[in-house]
């Protein structure tokens, strides 16, 4: 580690965060590496580490001989204020080298609220905003993860994107970049080349044009060779993708300190409002022995005390029963338990907890979305107040005290009737609670927790508009009212946050100008409620001459060019808006997994399939 | 051979930087790796039987840290202490070891006394003058925080000796370290006109106070 960062961590908050030499860490010779990558997360350590995508790219790296991967994320305020005194740039845990030092610097978009930090970093690196600004010296920016099928507010920071599963593309991208290197061939002329990898989109070469009204009026491609439209990579077989053998341990605790072992891929449930379940389509599953495999072997190598099946919904694995038993059984015999991180609203998702929560019963989760079977059907949450009954006695009479309930409000077609709904449910669940539990010892308890939906781009509701933030906090104060009720807390989301989610995620090209002077206002964090400044992102909107109403609260219309139109996650834009359409018309569409085929084309377009190991897929 | 094992271990980079929550995730984490055939304890979530004798600051390295390990089957306290050390992370190593009868005191309500080494780093005017004034006068007063509060604080008592070695460049210091009463080496330094940055403490001992002021260390018990 280089002196003087020694000697400031010690004046830090959590230097561990900074220090690497973790358990499992890559270290590979810097010199007689040809491609390096910096894997760069714009969050804290902490969030970071937690993130599965992240791991699976460091070992796919790591394993070639010829690349190595090396991991950044944001420094703590403080550490940005040592980082400054001592005139230390952003550098990577492994070599501890200046970003500014590799071939190329990869970001992750999980959320819109940290593209600040994304701007940030790169200042922290010194590495040049724009990618009009870097020159022959400078790292390739790159860019992937859900956010990246509308990363057009970064389009003028990033040099280009990967949209769809990493694993797919990112030997290719080494590969090519490598080549230009030992060719030396210029800038341009790289991206030219890279534009060329299927997946791979390069945003220098499209130029937007506006309408007098502010909206797109056309997305020209400036260079012949690269594609008209980018459509996303896709792992075909789950079971046979590359998986790590091992994970870094980290010093000190992070989110998701555990084995995390990827069950399954995508969701077809359908969900009108849920970008992960149409973007990250097919469903594929990995095999029960593969999965038990994974997790043993992980569990072996790094000690951990708790393994993690995860995925977009665990209890729909068609062999989760299997898993979750077979899994268990061998994991209590090495002190280790195992989680699921997603249920569903049912009385079988309740057993397979009480399968693997034998004695600790702390929370059970569940996420109804909407307070009445109307707006559920509208939404296409296909789940039944019945089903969450059920549910919750189960839960209350095998032990649990507490339930979460997880809602949205401004959902499109909401009226306050579907607000008294998610309080009748509330009670409901409370009063099934005090029947249900024996009455000695712990009392029921139900959580509310209640954010506003904000309309993402590849959904149904893409072209919707968000709730007004005054409307948004009167039915906020209208459900605490309904909830006061010993017994039922309630919890709510930042409305202000929301409306910058909102702003962004359909945002376009002329964003980046507002965030490049949100970042030089001062603003970073924004996922963190003590850094987000509401009032200098307002200032900034109002320096860039850019309108945030616009993006936020205008319902786009069905011819109106979208800002990602040309950039493809598999399901068609067609079936978006027939999708919306029945939402308004209140039916429900099934999930294709036990039902015959429901028209998003990902299957046909992209040339895959749902590949289920219980084999109940119908053709 | 014992089902009960007492192990000294060391911290150094860039283990001093980690939490004495974090070390004791650690710590059962290598023990599980290194496949130990450790003890759990009962109840709702099982931990692994592990208990440390006190917690080392933030910042902090040693040579002088102990851990008592409760193992459903006896196994060498050599072996213990090589396998961890097959599977501990950079900084952290297994020094020595003991084995410990069937049943024994909580090891953190003996330690009493730790020694510490000071390196001073940077320029350090009148270190000598300064550590043996300090020792001289009857009250010295520490800003120290307590439960998130500074507080001014009479650690006079807790002090054993204070002294600088110019040569080396070292402040040795004995002071009290415990469940009963306890000193955090950094809390001195501004009393010495020094900075956490300007140094290195690195802690030696951990020591027990017997009668007749004799010190007895954690494998004399």
């Amino acid at each position: 580690m280089k002196q003087e960062l020694l000697r400031i961590l010690p004046e830090v908050s959590k230097p561990a965060r900074y220090t690497n030499q973790e358990l499992h860490a890559v270290h590979k010779d810097w010199e007689r590496t040809a491609v390096r990558m910096a894997l760069a997360f714009p969050d804290t350590y902490e969030i970071g580490m937690g993130n599965l995508g992240f791991k699976i790219l460091y070992h796919i790296i790591n394993q070639r001989p010829d690349a190595l991967a090396e991991r950044v994320y944001m420094p703590w305020v403080d550490m940005q204020q040592k980082m400054k005194e001592q005139d230390l740039p952003l550098t990577a845990l492994e070599s501890g080298k200046p970003l500014a030092d590799f071939d190329i610097v990869g970001f992750t978009l999980q959320y819109e609220l940290s593209f600040s930090n994304i701007v940030k970093m790169l200042d922290l690196a010194g590495i040049p905003r724009l990618s009009a600004e870097r020159g022959s010296s400078d790292p390739l920016v790159i860019a992937g993860g859900p956010c990246a099928y509308n990363p057009e507010p970064l389009a003028d920071f990033l040099d280009c994107v990967v949209l769809g599963d990493g694993e797919e593309v990112i030997n290719e991208l080494l590969d090519l970049v490598k080549h230009c290197k030992e060719q030396g061939i210029g800038r341009q002329a790289a991206l030219l080349k890279l534009a060329q990898i299927p997946g791979v989109y390069v945003p220098r070469f499209y130029e937007i044009k506006y309408t007098d009204q502010g909206t797109i009026k056309t997305i020209l491609k400036t260079e012949d060779s690269a594609p008209d439209r980018i459509q996303k990579r896709v792992v075909a077989d789950l079971d046979q993708a590359p998986f790590p053998d091992t994970m870094v341990v980290p010093y000190l605790q992070t989110v998701h300190d555990r084995v995390m072992v990827e069950v399954m891929r995508g969701c077809t449930r359908g969900c009108r409002f849920c970008q992960a379940g149409m973007i990250y389509r097919p469903v594929r599953e990995r095999s029960v022995e593969t999965v038990k495999k994974q997790a043993l072997e992980l569990l072996d190598k790094t000690g951990y005390e708790q393994v993690s099946l995860t995925s977009l919904s665990t209890g729909d694995y068609s062999k989760v029963e299997r898993l979750v038993t077979e899994l268990a059984a061998e994991c209590r015999m090495r002190g280790v338990s195992v989680s699921l991180p997603s249920l569903r609203v049912d009385s079988f998702s309740v057993k397979l907890a009480e399968e693997i929560e034998k004695f600790k019963k702390t929370g059970l989760t569940f996420a109804p979305e909407a307070g009445t079977q109307r707006l559920r059907d509208v939404i296409n949450k296909n789940v039944r107040e019945e089903d969450l009954y059920e549910a919750v006695e189960a839960a209350f009479s095998s032990g649990w005290h507490l339930i979460k309930l997880y809602f949205m409000i401004g959902l499109p077609t909401e009226t306050y009737e579907d607000l008294d709904g998610i309080a009748a449910l509330a009670r409901n669940v409370l009063e099934i609670g005090r029947r249900s539990m024996p009455t000695s010892g712990k009392r029921p308890t139900v959580n509310i927790s209640v954010a506003s939906f904000v309309p993402k781009p590849g959904t149904p509701f893409q072209w919707e508009a968000f709730n007004d933030q005054e409307v948004l906090l009167a039915k906020f104060s209208y459900l605490r009212k309904r909830l006061k009720h010993p017994g039922i807390k309630f919890n709510t989301h930042d409305v202000r946050t929301s409306y910058l989610e909102a702003v962004f995620s359909r945002g376009d090209r002329r964003l980046g100008r507002v965030l490049a002077r949100a970042v030089d206002l001062g603003c970073q964090f924004d996922g963190w409620n003590e850094h987000f400044r509401y009032d200098l992102w307002m200032q900034a909107f109002r320096d860039a001459c850019v309108d945030s109403e616009f993006y936020a609260y205008r319902r786009r219309g069905a011819d109106e060019i979208l800002p990602w139109e040309h950039l493809l996650s598999g399901v068609s834009k067609k079936f978006l808006w027939l999708e919306r359409e029945r939402a308004y018309q209140g039916i429900t569409t099934d999930d294709c997994r036990f039902s015959g085929c429901t028209g998003c084309r990902v299957c046909q377009d992209l040339g895959v399939a749902n590949r289920l190991q219980g084999g109940e897929q119908i053709e | 051979m014992s089902k009960n094992v007492r192990l000294r271990f060391s911290v150094g980079e860039p283990g001093r930087f980690i939490s004495h929550l974090d070390v004791l995730r650690l710590m059962s984490r290598a023990v599980r790796r290194a496949g130990l055939p450790i003890a759990y304890s009962q109840g709702f979530s099982p931990t692994p039987r592990l208990a440390f004798a006190s917690s080392l600051p933030v910042g902090v390295t040693s040579a002088a840290e102990y851990v008592d390990l409760q193992l459903n089957t006896p196994v060498e306290w050599e072996q213990v202490k090589n396998r961890l050390n097959d599977v501990l992370p950079d900084g952290f190593r297994i020094l020595a070891g003991a084995a410990l009868p069937e049943k024994y005191p909580p090891l953190m309500s003996l330690i009493t006394t730790a020694r510490y080494q000071i390196k001073v780093l940077g320029e350090a005017p009148d270190l000598e003058k300064k550590t043996a004034d300090l020792t001289a006068s009857g009250q010295i007063l520490a800003s120290v925080k307590r439960k998130n509060k500074e507080e001014q604080v009479d650690v006079r008592g807790l002090i054993d000796s204070l002294a600088y070695d110019p040569l080396q460049r070292l402040i040795e210091l004995q002071c009290a370290s415990g469940v009963q009463a306890n000193l955090r080496p950094m809390d001195l330094l501004p009393l010495l006109g020094l900075e956490l940055r300007d140094v290195l403490i690195h802690r030696t001992d951990l020591l027990i106070k017997a009668g007749a002021g004799r010190l007895l260390t954690p494998f004399d018990v």
